[in-house]
């Protein structure tokens, strides 16, 4: 289900962009960042507000996976090769995560534990995981 | 006869998910019965073992790279795949898979196995670490995961004394049983839908057959706290690193004094038993001095990779990696490339070796080809020498000018290794994808003696094999340009000048000569090219110096009357960038398993060098150091 936005969830979205590493928003240099944030917005088949990417959240956020979707530019990798890598370390529908540590810079990378496994991944990779 | 007896040879395959202990039940299993070799046409390590099994039967053992998938994203993974579905010439499909998971942390594993089960292969699952997953409280029916699995379980703990005994039985009686050799050509990469739903089953298992820890490693919890905090993280990493290096330089020396006077002193054994002349010149400066130059740095290799396998074994390399993916990242390097860069700063070659640790093809290469940017061991004798006859002994600030030119040069070193792969990023990469960094960041674990020792042992293998075979060519190429032709009977001269080295070096009178060199600079360049420090001594011999080595200071003197210091400068300069040694440049080449990389290496770093040089003689000859 695709849904347009409002002017003012694109903003608010930017705002939460801002507190990740901006850089990794940026498809093409010069591009602002703002459309980026807005497209990524529309692209979320989320029903309701409440599911957002694990790349957002921070530190001590604990939560289940609700979906695995890869929104359009997040990673260098195409959308069903990220899917599948996630999918391979355990990001799946219903696991347990828990952002266990983040990096200084730009609070990147972030270690999630996943049921009993902990791994380590980009905020841009971890885009693609919403969980609850 | 013979073809009999490879028909009947059982050939064992490990396989499992990165940090499964593979390689420590792989070393419990084999001991030092190993073998190390690459794969055919890659540079990814093929490692197999002989293993005996408590009935007298001979399996051989193969060590696969660990893989989360068989869909195969780097060099290594595509091996897995493709011994496992016997798709390797020469290479027959093995007769067993025998699965490694690591019993604490099962369930990625278990996904993998469901995967694994579909190409109809016999399989045999070892639940590794049993010891450590009992302690923990985490309680698995073996019987009951047999059942729903559908494949024999079999608990192991490799790093403990009878730890493999069951493990033992049950490969001896899947050994005597007939096994069927049939390469599966249908196997398919299994799509998104088709993982999730080998997911669901091997979570549905874990359900059933698994009682999970109350709560998971506090240790690692609790270490985890410190050493991936983001300030004091960092900063412990940096301990660790200078440690390393220390040890690298101080615990070294008494090892590298030794082997280097056992050298000279077999070469003063040659040079009295064999009378003087081209052989004794053949043996004693081409053979001996030219591979002692080498083997001296054994001891510095041993102790890098006794941290690297203590480090990896610990668990503590991908935390490593996770500190410094950022940092590395703005370079267009890997977190991973941090240890190799760093263990080059003792030598290149060890530190093009642990590149190994990097699985991206990609990251790989970058920081093999900068790694000789790094200043090595090898550049100090040379950066001593110029420095002590050219830099005023005065304080600068309160600081020693001599060490601040040091200090200088090495940041000079790590700046443009930076610089060129953030280039290279642009140059060779400009359209790939650049790869994620995701890795398991696996529960701490003391190291295994044993295991740490015969990883030590490879390495020494691997490194002594080398310097028997390419860097020995080498050098005896060297020696024979310094050597030919022979100087005339009513010579004058050191033989060097006489040689087809001089030739070069006056013929390259007109190309360097800009960077202020002169002819018996050039001359020196070349014997430098076996290891840089040799070029003192060969600057000792062009100048006809007694003493070779030993009498650096006479050097020094000699060179502070014989050059201007915009030359010295120009030197050293040309010493940070240079494709100096030939031995890099082979490892070079064997670790990418291509001449073009090599050549590429080879070439930038002659073309820094050179314009580096060029702009420091020119600047400093216009502010007056002419």
């Amino acid at each position: 289900m695709h849904r347009k936005i409002t002017a003012h969830e694109a903003v608010s979205s930017y705002n939460r962009s801002k507190l990740l590493n901006t850089r990794a928003f940026r498809l093409t240099p010069g591009q602002p960042r703002v459309h980026i944030a807005v497209s990524m917005t529309r692209h979320r088949a989320t029903d309701s507000p409440q599911y957002s990417p694990l790349g957002q959240a921070h530190r001590g956020f604990r939560g289940r996976i609700h979906a695995i979707d890869v929104p359009a530019g997040i990673s260098d990798l195409p959308a069903a090769e990220l899917e599948g890598r996630l999918i391979e370390l355990g990001f799946t529908e219903g696991a347990y995560v828990e952002i266990l540590h983040e990096g200084v810079f730009g609070r990147d990378p972030i270690a999630v534990r996943v049921n009993d496994a902990t791994v380590a991944l980009r905020r841009r990779e971890a885009m693609a995981i919403l969980v609850i | 006869m013979a073809a009999n007896a490879e028909a009947s040879e059982r050939r064992f395959a490990l396989i499992g998910t990165p940090n499964s202990g593979k390689t420590a039940l792989f070393n419990a299993l084999t001991g030092s019965r190993q073998k190390v070799a690459n794969y055919p046409g890659v540079t990814v390590e093929r490692k197999s073992g002989v293993l005996q099994t408590p009935s007298g039967r001979v399996v051989k053992l193969i060590d696969l790279p660990g893989t989360y998938s068989l869909r195969a994203r780097s060099p290594d993974e595509e091996i897995t795949r493709d011994v496992v579905l016997g798709r390797l010439v020469n290479e027959a499909v093995p007769d067993l898979l025998v699965f490694v998971a690591d019993a604490t942390n099962l369930r990625v594993a278990l996904r993998l196995l469901i995967e694994l089960r579909r190409l109809g292969r016999p399989l045999l699952l070892v639940l590794n670490m049993i010891d450590i997953a009992r302690r923990r409280g985490i309680d698995i029916d073996i019987d009951r995961l047999s059942a729903e699995l559908g494949v024999t379980v079999v608990t192991a703990a490799a790093v403990r004394r009878g730890g493999t005994d069951d493990l033992l039985r049950r490969l001896d009686a899947l050994a005597a049983a007939a096994g069927e050799r049939t390469p599966d050509v249908a196997w398919k990469a299994p799509s998104a839908s088709e993982l999730r739903a080998a997911q669901r089953e091997a979570d549905r298992i874990i359900q059933i057959a698994l009682r999970p820890a109350a709560e998971p490693d506090t240790l690692t919890t609790r270490l985890d706290a410190v050493l991936l905090h983001p300030v004091a993280g960092l900063v412990i990493l940096l301990a660790v690193l200078f440690i390393m290096f220390q040890a690298v330089f101080t615990w070294a020396q008494p090892a590298m004094n030794l082997i280097s006077s056992g050298f000279d002193g077999l070469g003063d054994l040659v040079h009295d038993a064999i009378p003087a002349g081209l052989l004794q010149s053949f043996f004693q400066d081409g053979v001996i001095n030219g591979v002692g130059s080498v083997i001296v740095f054994l001891p510095q290799i041993l102790i890098l990779f006794l941290f690297i396998l203590l480090l990896e074994d610990l668990g503590y390399m991908a935390r490593a990696a996770f500190l410094m993916d950022r940092i590395m990242g703005g370079a267009g390097l890997h977190g991973r490339a941090f240890i190799p860069l760093l263990s080059s700063f003792a030598c290149a070659i060890p530190g093009i070796m642990a590149t190994r640790v990097i699985d991206n093809p990609r990251d790989r290469l970058t920081t093999i080809i900068v790694a000789p940017l790094m200043t090595c061991s090898a550049r100090i004798p040379v950066y001593t020498l110029i420095i002590s006859a050219f830099i005023p002994d005065q304080k600068v600030w309160g600081l020693n000018l001599q060490g601040l030119v040091m200090f200088g040069l090495y940041a000079a070193g790590i700046a443009s290794a930076l610089g060129v792969s953030f280039l290279a990023k642009f140059l060779f990469w400009y359209d790939d994808p650049t790869p994620p960094f995701m890795l398991e960041l696996p529960d701490y674990k003391l190291p295994r003696p044993q295991s740490v020792l015969i990883g030590l042992y490879t390495r020494a293998k691997i490194f002594l094999q080398r310097a028997g075979t390419t860097i020995f060519g080498m050098m005896v190429l060297i020696w024979f340009l310094a050597s030919f032709p022979r100087p005339p009977v009513e010579a004058t001269e050191p033989a060097i000048e006489y040689s087809l080295a001089a030739m070069i070096g006056h013929a390259l009178v007109p190309v360097l000569a800009p960077l202020g060199f002169s002819w018996q600079i050039n001359i020196a360049l070349i014997p430098g090219m076996a290891a840089r420090e040799v070029a003192v001594a060969a600057l000792g011999t062009v100048y006809s110096i007694e003493g070779g080595k030993e009498a650096a200071e006479q050097i020094g003197h000699a060179l502070a009357s014989k050059w201007s210091l915009a030359t010295a400068l120009s030197v050293l300069v040309w010493y940070i960038f240079a494709p100096q040694c030939a031995s890099t440049l082979a490892v070079i080449k064997r670790e990418t398993g291509s001449w073009r990389w090599m050549a590429v290496t080879f070439s930038y770093m002659l073309a820094l060098a050179y314009l580096a040089s060029l702009v420091t003689y020119n600047i400093a000859t216009v502010l007056g150091a002419g």
